[in-house]
């Protein structure tokens, strides 16, 4: 992948978020409870794009972000799926990785520095939350019409940008030194962060008939 | 040269594992959206099918309720109408001017056709609503309703019982609806020479078995003429599904029939309605 794409690819992932923000906030009002919280979520992360943005502006290393909105997302992220996590893991698993993050990204990894443990556990564990929601889905059958379920669109999102980005994540500190390994890998995953950014798009967009999943 | 190495190992790694979770997540997202719709599909034909059959028990309910009332009618037109009909002409004649003895025989073929009236009209009604069903309760007057079968066409009925419990009024007249409808099968079709009625109460449920040994019928034919010919088995289904019950048979040509019903003595719909009588009683 040549610099011009890869760049190209993060700065259309660094506005990705603007569509669906807009969106959320024109229709806050018709939103259902997980879109409410999707909407929070999306807001959280244009955010601290424009933040990211702003510190690189200025020659400020931004990766101290990257800790904080790991574990927001991680946050926002359970929250979204509360409705279909046994309730006898919601919160330890809230409370453990919150604890476990905050543990890393103080004493373990510098904050100036990428969370690669972070984000890979975050990962997993969202990626545990959308097969959670398939399987429930199947296993009720209570859903008539998938397309109109916020849940759906925000699980194949979720699942396709953690599973993509899994090993990036992984590796990173390991491809840092290859510059031209890591403009690939980091175009890679502002493409998976654009698709992300659709999915939430189709997720705020719908309208689902009664359920509030 | 190390590091050439170590690059391209990373490399394939991270493209290897990247393609492979994509593919992964693929898979996963096509197999739940087709296995979804294929279930729902399937969940729809189910209920489709459970339309369909609550539609055939009510059409044979109410077959079944037009029949009934046919039944009355004609019994009502022939017997009684005929009688009453009777009794009109030998009133009629009666008259002051008429010789004594031609005035007592008058008065006496009236009196007799009224007591044959008052006769056909008691056995209408027992057969509409036994009485002894409300008095003595369930076994009690199915007992005395297989006498039907012995009296009219020397039926040998062998008649057994646990005990004799009461319960809902309405759920009794059901059920016991069901075995006048059996009863009155074999009386009508079967030719049999025995039958055999148990009758076995547990704490929450009741169990009948009735079994003749009548010519039976083909089942598979019945079950192709269901539609046309066989509102009154479908009728037994809809009372018992009524009840909440079960029904299963078992017939073959010359084999006779073997019913076994199961049904649960209580329903919480009906508890707070009950006559209060569902304590138990033993039959003199």
């Amino acid at each position: 992948m040549s610099e011009e794409l890869s760049f190209l690819l993060a700065d259309i992932s660094s506005y990705a978020g603007i569509v669906p923000s807009l969106i959320a906030l024109l229709r806050f009002k018709h939103l259902t409870l997980v879109q409410r919280h999707l909407a929070i979520l999306v807001w959280g992360g244009t955010g601290v794009a424009g933040l990211a943005y702003l510190f690189s502006l200025f020659n400020w290393n931004n990766l101290s972000l990257l800790h904080i909105y790991t574990i927001f997302n991680f946050i926002m992220m359970s929250i979204v799926f509360r409705t279909v996590i046994p309730r006898k893991l919601f919160y330890p698993l809230l409370v453990a990785f919150c604890a476990f993050a905050l543990f890393n990204s103080i004493w373990v990894d510098q904050l100036q520095t990428l969370n690669v443990v972070n984000r890979s556990v975050s990962a997993f564990i969202i990626m545990f939350y959308a097969l959670t929601f398939f399987l429930k889905t199947l296993k009720d059958m209570q859903v008539q019409r998938l397309e109109l379920m916020p849940l759906f669109w925000i699980s194949i999102g979720a699942l396709f940008y953690n599973a993509g980005s899994f090993f990036i994540f992984l590796f990173s500190k390991d491809i840092t030194p290859f510059e031209e390994l890591w403009l690939t890998y980091f175009g890679i995953h502002s493409a998976f962060t654009v698709l992300l950014y659709i999915f939430y798009t189709i997720a705020l967009w719908v309208r689902p008939k009664t359920s509030t999943v | 040269m190390g590091t050439a190495e170590n690059l391209n190992s990373l490399n394939f790694q991270l493209t290897f594992g990247i393609v492979g979770m994509i593919l992964l997540t693929t898979f996963i997202i096509v197999f739940f959206v087709v296995y979804q719709r294929r279930l729902l599909q399937q969940q729809l034909r189910t209920q489709q099918v459970e339309a369909d059959y609550q539609k055939e028990l009510l059409n044979a309910w109410v077959l079944a309720q037009e029949a009934e009332r046919e039944r009355i009618a004609t019994e009502l037109h022939d017997s009684v109408g005929g009688l009453l009909s009777a009794t009109k002409v030998y009133v009629s004649n009666v008259s002051q001017q008429l010789a004594s003895e031609q005035f007592k025989l008058f008065k006496e073929k009236a009196l007799q056709t009224l007591n044959e009236n008052i006769g056909e009209i008691r056995t209408i009604t027992n057969d509409l609503f036994p009485q002894s069903l409300e008095h003595v309760g369930i076994v009690a007057a199915t007992r005395r309703l297989t006498e039907k079968l012995t009296d009219l066409k020397q039926i040998q009925v062998d008649f057994q019982f646990n005990t004799e419990r009461r319960f809902h009024r309405d759920r009794e007249k059901a059920i016991f609806r069901v075995l006048q409808e059996l009863i009155n099968n074999t009386l009508k079709h079967s030719e049999a020479k025995h039958v055999t009625v148990d009758f076995h109460f547990t704490a929450d449920l009741l169990s009948i078995h009735y079994k003749d040994d009548g010519q039976g019928f083909d089942r598979q034919r019945y079950e192709a003429n269901k539609d046309r010919t066989s509102f009154g088995l479908k009728n037994l289904e809809s009372r018992m599904t009524f009840l909440h019950g079960s029904i299963t048979y078992e017939t073959a040509p010359g084999r006779g029939v073997e019913v076994a019903l199961e049904m649960p003595i209580f329903n919480p719909l009906l508890e707070t309605n009950t006559h209060g009588n569902t304590n138990q009683v033993s039959l003199s």
